[in-house]
């Protein structure tokens, strides 16, 4: 008799250690996107990490809108993974308090923003998918030559004080000079700087103009598109997306790609793998997109031969 | 070496040797199919994995050829510059460099993220139509995949392919449950068919180097488990192609049904082992009790009866033991209480017969004492007797008639005492046997007293006397004669052994129940202890006292034949005599 009472006693202590028990805590992996330029990286990553299905974790997404002051504000809290869309969102989680591992979606010159040591063995607590869209500045101006061999002279639209800018200044005017281009610069370092563009390119006689990647001229290519179509020259942009927003030819990976890239890399992290082991990658894939209705609009004949090269093109 | 109570209790018992032997050829069968069905079914997943190594192979050989297909391509058309490069790349988006080389250099280039260089006129040299590969890493840690190929002019392509060329082979695996993945020279995973990611140092096990291609080998990982792998060489890679898996997850779709099988044969016996086990149960469990109660019989005594169960015929069994037990305890029962009792009797007996003895003794000395005493007392009145008698019979002496009447009184005072010495032997002999008679009535005993009182005044001879009588009128049941005696006995006492000048005192007291005569005397009285020996007959207290040693004797009779008692103590430096009457009696009177 008492053997049975103290199987029934262990049985019921069983089930009310196990209805007791507590549920897996939720881990919050939060993005930090700083303004709708880059709003589908974030949501290209948001959705394939939801659906890999892993159980308690919740994607948020923070976007600041445009305002990096905003930036701030997406921090704190117990958060599982950072994920960040760029250099300047990156730097403020990084300089946050939080010791959460942080992940970037799309960020140019790695090493020249000091997130990590080494690219195969970052060493910190950020790792993620570099674009290489600073190195790819010059390839895009080559790209421009094969498209538009007419072009002489390109106004380089950049932003000053943010980390990739050198890297992607340096590499436009290694193929300038490689191209046999002339180049001329505007630096935009607030929206309002881009209030002049019309009267720079016409100033300078450019006949396109070549976006350096930035958080400002990508937040605002609408703004930046409207004042190269009133000077009537086409934009060389970064992705396929500026190029279905009205840029004339973009060369990178596109943040779809990139999101998706990123998400297979956090379903790591989130299963343990340390972030200080984990190489920054760069794209896995690269496309080349054209905007022949752009074309049309300006007046502009592309190479036919480029067309063939082109992974997208949108008529 | 005492053994477990558990084992004791199973050993000898056929159950266990049976279930033992019903399992061993269980298990030992169990354990041969076992080992025959594995080494079989492993048989068979060696052959899958040999066949799906092979096919992967020649998937990744013929994707690797049309690269270079597509490479050939390039190369025959690039002689007027990069644009058949880029249309190469373009069909090939893994590649990140494609060049034109020759002994002058580079002569195309296109590159996938840097500025390609200004085209070069084409240089010519002979040589032999060649490819080859090889694998390095980049600044990333990337693998990249370097495939040559070159032309009997001279001219020769390079490209570098980043390692998603090599998934595409790999994910084309077929089998879930088998694993493939790609080694460079160096034993380094280049890509793997479970991880679609960039793979940085990972190290191919040694076994997967140095087995002989195309042969299935085993080896463990770095968990410990068996793993069943077939490595094949990738010539243009330089390195090898291996399809593994866990020897476990092989077995897993035969484990499950032989086990299923084993605990399905396991429970059956089970299930037929318990009935023949009840069974035997029934029979070796009114064994076990009959041997415990012959072991608890053998040191004593059976603690409790012997539980009935089992077939009639153990039942019976035990009943006729419990029976014999019960007889045996009741005999030994009843032994143990006679030996008891007998022991106690003995005892009861031999003192019994020890006081009679010192009774005998004692009454075998008194009567030697009475003897001596009588024939003493005796003996001195008949010498005074016959002296005075022979004197005066004397014919040479002729008396006078007043010294004759001297003598003639002297000789009847000495009868009148031997007289006096038979009757108090003769008051004495009927005490002795109960036949003293008394003959009680109603008296006043303090007017006895008062009557008495001369008479014993005279006795004092001229000491202080003194009678203390209480007030009131008493009635006690009483023979007067024999009472006064009692007295009279103790003032002589009293006036015999008390000094010559000594007080003498007779005190009556009413007590509850009785009335209480003390004759009181200043004298040294008999020595400690011999208190209740003076009322024996004859006693003494020395041998100078005078008297017969009789007189206390025939007190103490006639009091007790009162129904009253008699004693001698000291209090405060004076010797006293007592005895009680009872009080009642008088009502009749």
């Amino acid at each position: 008799m008492k053997t049975r009472a103290a199987w029934v006693a262990w049985w019921l202590a069983l089930l009310l250690l196990g209805g007791c028990r507590e549920a897996p805590a939720e881990r919050e992996v939060r993005v930090v996107v700083s303004g709708p330029g880059r709003l589908a990286r974030a949501q290209a990553f948001a959705e394939r990490l939801r659906g890999y299905g892993l159980a308690g974790v919740r994607v948020r997404v923070c976007d600041a809108e445009g305002e990096a002051a905003r930036l701030a504000d997406c921090l704190g809290g117990p958060v599982a993974l950072y994920v960040t869309v760029g250099g300047v969102e990156t730097r403020t989680v990084v300089e946050g308090d939080g010791e959460a591992p942080v992940l970037y979606v799309g960020l140019a010159a790695s090493r020249d923003w000091g997130f990590v040591e080494r690219l195969s063995r970052p060493g910190g607590r950020v790792s993620g998918v570099d674009n290489n869209y600073a190195e790819l500045s010059g390839k895009r101006l080559q790209l421009l030559r094969l498209a538009l061999p007419q072009v002489r002279r390109v106004l380089v639209l950049y932003q000053p004080g943010v980390v990739p800018t050198a890297r992607g200044l340096a590499s436009v005017r290694g193929a300038a000079e490689v191209l046999g281009l002339e180049l001329a610069y505007h630096p935009v370092r607030a929206v309002g700087d881009l209030e002049g563009l019309e009267a720079r390119v016409a100033q300078t006689g450019a006949g396109a103009v070549l976006l350096l990647p930035s958080y400002v001229l990508e937040n605002h290519l609408d703004d930046v598109l409207a004042r190269t179509n009133a000077a009537g020259v086409p934009l060389v942009g970064l992705d396929a997306a500026q190029v279905r927003a009205g840029a004339l030819l973009a060369y990178g990976a596109t943040g779809t790609a990139m999101g998706r890239q990123a998400a297979r890399m956090a379903r790591q992290l989130l299963e343990g793998y340390p972030v200080s082991e984990m190489p920054v990658e760069r794209p896995q894939q690269m496309s080349l997109a054209l905007n022949r209705g752009v074309a049309r609009r300006l007046g502009l004949e592309l190479d036919p031969r480029l067309l063939d090269l082109a992974d997208e093109v949108v008529p | 070496m005492r053994r477990a109570s558990w084992f004791s209790r199973l050993e000898g018992r056929f159950t266990l040797a049976a279930a033992a032997a019903g399992l061993l050829p269980l298990v030992l069968v169990g354990a041969v199919a076992w080992y025959g069905l594995s080494r079989s079914y492993l048989g068979l997943a060696g052959a899958r994995i040999e066949s799906e190594a092979a096919r992967l192979q020649g998937s990744l050989d013929g994707r690797l050829e049309a690269i270079v297909g597509v490479l050939g391509e390039a190369l025959d058309a690039s002689g007027d510059g990069a644009w058949p490069l880029r249309f190469a790349a373009a069909r090939l988006p893994e590649v990140v460099v494609l060049q034109v080389r020759d002994a002058g250099g580079v002569r195309a280039r296109w590159s996938r993220f840097e500025v390609d260089p200004a085209p070069l006129p084409p240089l010519a040299r002979a040589g032999a139509p060649e490819t080859w590969g090889a694998v390095r890493r980049d600044d990333w840690g990337e693998p990249q995949l370097t495939l040559g190929l070159a032309r009997p002019s001279g001219r020769f392509l390079e490209a570098v392919l980043r390692a998603p060329v090599l998934w595409d082979a790999l994910v084309e695996l077929r089998d879930p449950e088998l694993h493939a993945y790609l080694t460079d020279g160096s034993g380094r995973i280049l890509a793997s068919s479970d991880r679609v990611e960039v793979l940085r140092g990972e190290r191919a096990p040694r076994e997967a180097q140095h087995s002989v291609a195309g042969r299935v080998f085993r080896y463990r990982d770095d968990r410990g488990a068996w793993r069943l792998a077939v490595a094949r060489d990738v010539d243009r890679l330089g390195g090898r192609l291996v399809v593994e898996a866990p020897v476990q997850g092989l077995l897993a779709p035969l484990s499950g049904p032989l086990l299923t099988l084993l605990a399905a044969l396991l429970l059956a016996m089970t299930a037929s082992y318990l009935p023949g086990w009840r069974l035997a149960r029934s029979v070796t469990r009114p064994l076990d009790e009959l041997a415990r109660g012959a072991r608890e019989l053998e040191q004593g005594r059976l603690e409790r009866p012997l539980a009935e169960s089992g077939p009639p015929e153990a039942r019976a069994a035990v009943r006729a033991f419990n029976r014999m037990a019960a007889e045996l305890e009741q005999g030994r029962i009843e032994l143990e209480d006679y030996a008891q009792h007998l022991e106690d009797r003995v005892a009861e007996r031999t003192e019994a017969l020890r006081l009679a003895l010192e009774r005998a003794l004692e009454a075998d000395r008194a009567k030697t004492r009475f003897l001596a005493s009588v024939s003493h007392e005796l003996r001195t009145p008949l010498a005074s007797i016959k002296g005075f008698a022979s004197t005066l019979l004397a014919p040479d002496v002729a008396w006078k008639p007043e010294e004759a009447a001297e003598f003639l009184r002297i000789i009847e005072s000495e009868a009148d005492r031997m007289h006096y010495l038979v009757n108090d032997l003769l008051d004495l002999a009927r005490g002795e046997r109960g036949a003293f008679a008394v003959r009680p009535a109603p008296r006043d005993p303090a007017r006895l007293l008062r009557e008495l009182e001369p008479r014993l005044r005279r006795l004092a001879r001229g000491r202080p006397f003194r009678v203390r009588l209480p007030e009131g009128s008493l009635c006690v049941r009483l023979d007067a004669e024999r009472i006064r005696s009692v007295l009279v006995n103790l003032v002589e006492n009293a006036v015999k052994y008390g000094p010559a000048d000594g007080e003498v005192t007779v005190e009556l007291d009413e007590l509850a129940e009785s009335v209480r005569f003390r004759v009181s005397d200043t004298g040294p009285g008999v020595p400690e202890g011999l208190e209740a020996r003076v009322f024996e007959p004859f006693f003494r207290a020395d041998d100078a006292t005078r008297g017969s040693g009789l007189g206390l004797a025939i007190a103490r009779t006639i009091v007790e034949a009162h129904g009253g008692a008699i004693g001698l103590t000291r209090e405060g430096g004076r010797t006293v005599a007592w005895f009680t009457l009872p009080k009642g009696g008088c009502e009749d009177a």
